[in-house]
Parts: structure tokens; sequence; C-alpha cells
């Protein structure tokens, strides 16, 4: 079923990154038209439960469905947008019908002057609705009331801002609150692990191609093991996509996720130095794609929790479990079962 | 071609294994210090190896008829996760267990079989893997020794070095050259099992930087070898030795070398309440870097209970998992080193000093990085 899925979205997604050239450079009706594509496709209801019209999805069956958004520096927050969704159900709140943003950092509500101001906000100049996480609770706010203040080179970022009347205050649990900043993790974490498959198949590519001193740069044993570590940090980053949607359900088990999320960010600055390292300048170039899916995989370590953070989420949780030893939390509520 | 890494669960049936065998270590590890158990897969002792032997936990994956309990790559990840994790004085058996008894089942005649297994079961052979020579270490096929065809059998010569626990073996699988020249590299070289109490065999241990010595100098002078010396084919030696790496590779052995220091950590910053953001995030940081690590090694184990053979993916896990273990004493000094008024314990103190100085031998022993790193890019078609 989730196979099947799959490579119905790969192709559409394909198509569409194609049309763009890899950028997220659209205008507003491009945009729209995207978005209406994948919407006309079904495949932003697939988490939802089947009596609502979805297909049911866990997280286990649409994990690989997340990477693709990064995967082909895709211009809408599918990850995001696909759980949010799911999200809003489960909380009994209605779903709307346009793209939508999970953002959990940097939100800053003044009551003085009556505005929220979000100086980094993924797609924000784009996304129909955003999920903001401030003050312990959760308010919706959409692209209608929003003044967007600057949009930050290549528009994977904005920064925004609403007046304070204008954020939908939303009455949900501590748990619900808890969840959204979860899954805000989850989304910025499979949506990165897709972006450095990207990159990793683009320097592999690269190295085999590109020729110097009469050879292709592979065969420079200087250029291969810089590979081969590229390698381990991206194969590490895909078993913690694994790690992260390792549910039966839509939440993600809290821990799992703080391993993930830590791992991923961890590795981030890594596979894209090396990325770079083995383009030489051409990777610098706004011509050639690489630098579109370095930058998300750059950006998105910080996005929804640094590795630092979530090293101190699970750290704490350590700590505390007095007299347990790492071996037996390795190899019981830290092992994906 | 390195192939992806499905996140694999192990069978129900192992947490009941796992039950036991965690007593079972608990009960017979109980004296051990943190700095006695920070030597891993290095510390030795007989008694222990023993014990293990009668709870029949030796040669577990070997057949019944050889005295093993013919259990699955999953029940040997396990028991190799418990014992390692825990700092258990594994080494006297730990090769035979891991790799010699392996290869004997599966090149060896079925005299050699009813011979060595058994004894390996039970605790009584241990084993030593004689493959670097003096100039000899990465460049494996360059090896010099020699076992020369004569009537009685094969005659030895040569020596070998940075052989783990020759001193305290009772048998060396050598890698040996059995005909042509060192320039014939991968061909002529075959694997001969030594008795390391014949004459003619000099066994010189090393002292290493912890001022241990868990490897030795081993020196082969006129060694009259039996026939039945040679195990599996003349001339076989180097794609034999290759599969027995993959082996070797693929454990929880890459994971878990800096363990007994972590667990020591952990426990003082809990006895002295040392729970500040920076301890939080230098713990949590290494415990999600583990999670994840071993989460890659089980899904080798998987592929090798399916009769795959991930030996490329095993080395990117081995280079990957010798990095975080190298990686941990580095960050706990760092951590503590921030607060000038906590006052560590004695053993914590020695436990870090010896793994932050011994942690270098972690990626040179089973493959260099250089070596795995190269065999990673042959995997990726870069070579």
């Amino acid at each position: 079923m989730d196979k099947l899925f799959d490579e119905a979205v790969a192709r559409l997604f394909a198509d569409m990154s194609e049309k763009s050239d890899h950028s997220l450079d659209l205008s507003c009706a491009d945009y729209e038209a995207a978005w209406s594509e994948i919407a006309a496709s079904g495949f932003l209801d697939v988490m939802l439960p089947e009596e609502k019209g979805g297909a049911g999805l866990s997280l286990k069956e649409a994990g690989n469905l997340f990477k693709l958004e990064g995967y082909f520096n895709l211009p809408v927050p599918f990850a995001s947008t696909l759980l949010a969704r799911r999200w809003l159900d489960s909380n009994g709140l209605t779903v709307p019908d346009e793209s939508i943003v999970m953002a959990t950092m940097g939100v800053q509500v003044s009551e003085g002057q009556g505005q929220i101001v979000i100086n980094k906000l993924p797609f924000g100049h784009r996304a129909g609705h955003f999920l903001v996480l401030a003050r312990q609770s959760c308010y919706l706010l959409s692209q209608e009331k929003a003044v967007v203040n600057e949009i930050y080179h290549t528009g994977l970022f904005a920064s925004v801002s609403w007046n304070l009347e204008d954020a939908i205050r939303l009455d949900v649990s501590a748990q619900a609150v808890e969840s959204l900043r979860n899954l805000a993790a989850l989304a910025a974490l499979v949506s990165s692990v897709g972006a450095m498959e990207k990159i990793f198949e683009m320097t592999l590519e690269y190295a085999n191609q590109r020729q110097q001193f009469g050879r292709p740069l592979s065969k420079f044993q200087a250029i291969q093991h810089q590979i081969s570590v590229l390698a381990e940090q991206v194969w590490a980053a895909r078993m913690a996509a694994q790690i992260a949607c390792n549910s039966n359900g839509y939440l993600p088990d809290p821990n799992l996720l703080a391993i993930a999320k830590y791992q991923v960010s961890f590795v981030s600055d890594q596979v894209a130095d090396i990325a770079h390292a083995v383009h030489g300048a051409i990777g610098i170039t706004e011509e050639y794609a690489l630098h579109f899916y370095t930058r998300r995989v750059r950006e998105f370590k910080s996005e929804a929790g640094t590795q630092s953070y979530w090293a101190r989420e699970l750290g704490r949780y350590v700590l505390k479990q007095e007299g347990e030893s790492v071996l037996s939390m390795l190899t019981g509520e830290l092992c994906p079962g | 071609m390195l192939d992806v890494l499905d996140l694999a669960y192990l069978p129900q049936e192992e947490n009941q294994f796992r039950r036991e065998l965690r007593a079972f270590i608990k009960e017979a590890t109980q004296e051990m210090d943190a700095y006695a158990r920070a030597r891993s897969w290095m510390g030795f002792d007989a008694g222990f190896s023993k014990k293990l032997a009668a709870k029949g936990w030796l040669g577990l994956t070997l057949p019944k008829q050889y005295g093993g309990a013919e259990k699955g790559y999953f029940s040997r990840f396990v028991l190799s996760e418990e014992l390692l994790g825990a700092g258990a004085p594994v080494s006297a058996h730990w090769i035979a267990d891991r790799q010699s008894g392996p290869l004997i089942l599966r090149y060896g005649t079925e005299a050699q079989k009813q011979f060595y297994l058994p004894k390996i079961c039970q605790g009584e052979a241990f084993f030593c893997i004689g493959m670097s020579e003096p100039n000899s270490g990465s460049d494996l096929a360059s090896i010099k020794t020699r076992a020369q065809k004569n009537d009685k059998g094969w005659l030895l010569n040569g020596s070998k070095i940075w052989t783990t626990n020759a001193h305290q073996s009772h048998y060396m699988i050598a890698l040996v050259r059995t005909s042509g020249e060192a320039g014939d590299r991968h061909k002529g070289l075959s694997q001969v099992i030594v008795d390391l109490s014949l004459p003619g065999v000099t066994v010189r241990p090393i002292v290493d930087v912890a001022g241990d010595a868990h490897f030795s100098e081993v020196f082969f002078s006129d060694v009259q070898l039996a026939d039945d010396a040679l195990i599996g084919n003349e001339g076989d030696g180097w794609e034999q030795v290759n599969a027995e790496l993959a082996f070797e590779r693929s454990g929880p052995e890459r994971i878990y070398s800096s363990m007994a220091l972590v667990e020591c950590f952990l426990k003082e910053c809990r006895q002295q309440g040392w729970q500040s953001e920076r301890v939080q995030v230098t713990l949590g940081g290494i415990v999600a870097r583990l999670a994840v690590l071993r989460t890659m090694s089980l899904a080798i184990t998987s592929k090798l209970a399916k009769g795959e053979n991930p030996s490329v993916e095993a080395s990117l896990v081995k280079d990957y998992g010798t990095g975080l273990e190298q990686d941990i004493p580095k960050l706990i000094a760092d951590c503590m080193g921030e607060y000038p008024e906590w006052t560590p314990s004695v053993e914590l103190i020695k436990t870090l000093a010896l793994v932050d100085q011994v942690c270098p031998s972690y990626s040179l022993r089973g493959g260099t990085r250089e070596i795995l790193r190269g065999i990673i890019a042959r995997g990726l078609g870069l070579r």
C-alpha cells in the first residue's frame, strides 16, 4: 500500500522539481498551481483516518513520503502539512485546505504591541496556515492576515508578523501542545534526510564524472575517503529517520524522536561540507542545484530544535532514570520496538 | 554495493535470554570496578569464560553435535551486547567464540571440527589470530611467514606481531605463505592452526600504553606442524580471512568499547548531583548516537540472519561506530573540565584516562579507518 503511494508521489514531485529547476522560486500563481496539483492528487489526506476520507497511514507507513519533500526540494511544506492535518483532526479541529507549517521556535508574542512576530518561519510567505507554539499554547495563523517583513534568499524562510487579535488560540490539551512540538521536529528531520539522500547521489555522480589530472575525481583516494564518510553520515541519518517514524500511530515516541533529531542535526553540516568539498567551485554557483539541498540541510538542523536542544531533552530523561544503566535503556525504551 | 539498512527488530524470544544473561553477568562481575570493565573485550579472565561455558553460552551458534547451542545471529547479538555492554572480561574466549569456531565449522575437516569445537564450547581452547607481521600491517597480503610442505606436514618459520592474547592462548590460526613469494600477493596464502605449546614457538608479550599486555610478538623457528594443521584449502587463505573479517566487523564490539566509561560517568552524575544543562547535552548526545549505531548494527545482524553478506555495510558501521567510541572520552573529559568545583572519584579519573589513552586502538583493530573507507568506496563503485 505505502510503496504505491511513495511511487505515485515521487512521480508527481519529480515533475514539479523539474519545472522549477530544483528551486523554490515560484510566483504566487505557480505556488497555487503546485499546491492544487498536490491537493488534487489526494496525497494530503493519507494520514487522516479512513472514516475521514484518508488512508489511515501510520508514521511507519508514511515516513518515506516526508523524505520526498527534501529529496525534490519541494516548494511547499508537504511533510508538515500531512502531519498537521492529522494533528488538527485528532484534536477535533477544522482541517483547512491550504498548506500548513508547524512553527515552534523563535515565536515572539508582544502583548504591548499586540503582535506575533516570527523572524524565521519556513515557507513563511507561502504557506496557507501556521500552527504556532508560544507560551505553552497553540495558535493558528493564516497567510491572509500575515505581514511579510522579509523573504530570505531562495525563499525557504521568511520573517512574518501578525496582529495578536488575528491569532486564533486553539483550545487543546497540554499533551497536544507537546505533540505539536514533536511533530514539527519530525517533519524537519525526515524531510532533511530526503535532501541528504539527494546530496549523496549528486556527489557520487559528480565525482564519477568530473575529470582532473586525467582521471575522474572518484579515482583519488582522498576523495574516496571523504565520500565514504559522507555515506556513513547519510546512512546514520536514514536510520534515524526510520527510528523517528517507528510508530503505528501518527505520533512519534518522544525519546526516539529526540534520538533521531539529534542524529540528523549532528550530521547535517558534515554532510553539506563534504558535498561542497567534493563539488568544488561549481557547488557554490547559483546555476548548479546542490546549494538548494545543502541549504535545506543546514537550515533544518536548527528548525524545531538543534542537536543540543534534543540532546538536553534526552539527557534529562537519562539522568532521571535512577538505577537504570545506559545498557538497559538502549535495549529497553530507547530501542525501536 | 552499499545496501540500505532497514530497521530490524529482535525476536521476542530473545528477551528471556537477555534477562537470564543480565542476571548472570551482574552476579559474576559484581567485584569489577569501571576501570576493570573498561578493558571491554581485552579483559582476560579464564574463570569467567569457564562459567559462561558451564551455562552453555560459548559456541552459541555452533551445532549441538559439537557442543554448541545451535542458536542464531540474533541470540549472538544479544549475548555480545550484554557481555560488552557490561564490560565483562570476555577476552579469553572471545576470538575462539567469534571467529575461530565459526571458521573451523565452515572450512574444517570433520576431524578438525570434532577436535576443536567441543574444546571451544567448554572454554578449554582459547584462540588467537596471527595476521600482522613486523613489516605487514594494513598491507596484509605482503606477509612473509611461511609454512613449507615437508614429509611430516608443514615446517613453519617467521613471526607475527600485535597478536591479541597470544601469550594466553592455546592455539593460533595464522595466515601464512604456503607457496610463491610476497610479490604474489593474495595467491599462495593459507591458514594453519598452530598449537602454541609446540617446540620452536616463542611468545613475548608487549606492554601497551595502559600498562597491560594484551598483545604479543610470536616467533616461529622450524616449528613442525602436522599435515592436518592446514584449515580449509591450501591457497584459499586470503578469501577465508576476508570472510572472517566481515564477521568480526559487524558486531556490537564496535559500539560498546567505551561503555564502562559512559556508565561510570552517568552513575557519578547521579550520585554527585551533576545535572547541569551541559551534562544533559553531553549524556543525551552520547546516548542518542549509541542508540542509532545499535540499530545499524542490529540491521546488519538481520542481514546475516537472512543469509546475506553485508561486508560493505559492516565496514561502514565499524568505521562510524569506532568514531563514537573514540569521541566518548573526549566529550566526557570536556564536560567534566568545565566545572572547577567538581571532584570526580578516583574510579572515574582512572577509567577516563584509560579509555582516552587506549581508544586509538579501536579504529586499528579489525581493519584501520583507511582500509574500511577503501572498502566502502569500492562498495560505492568508486574503485
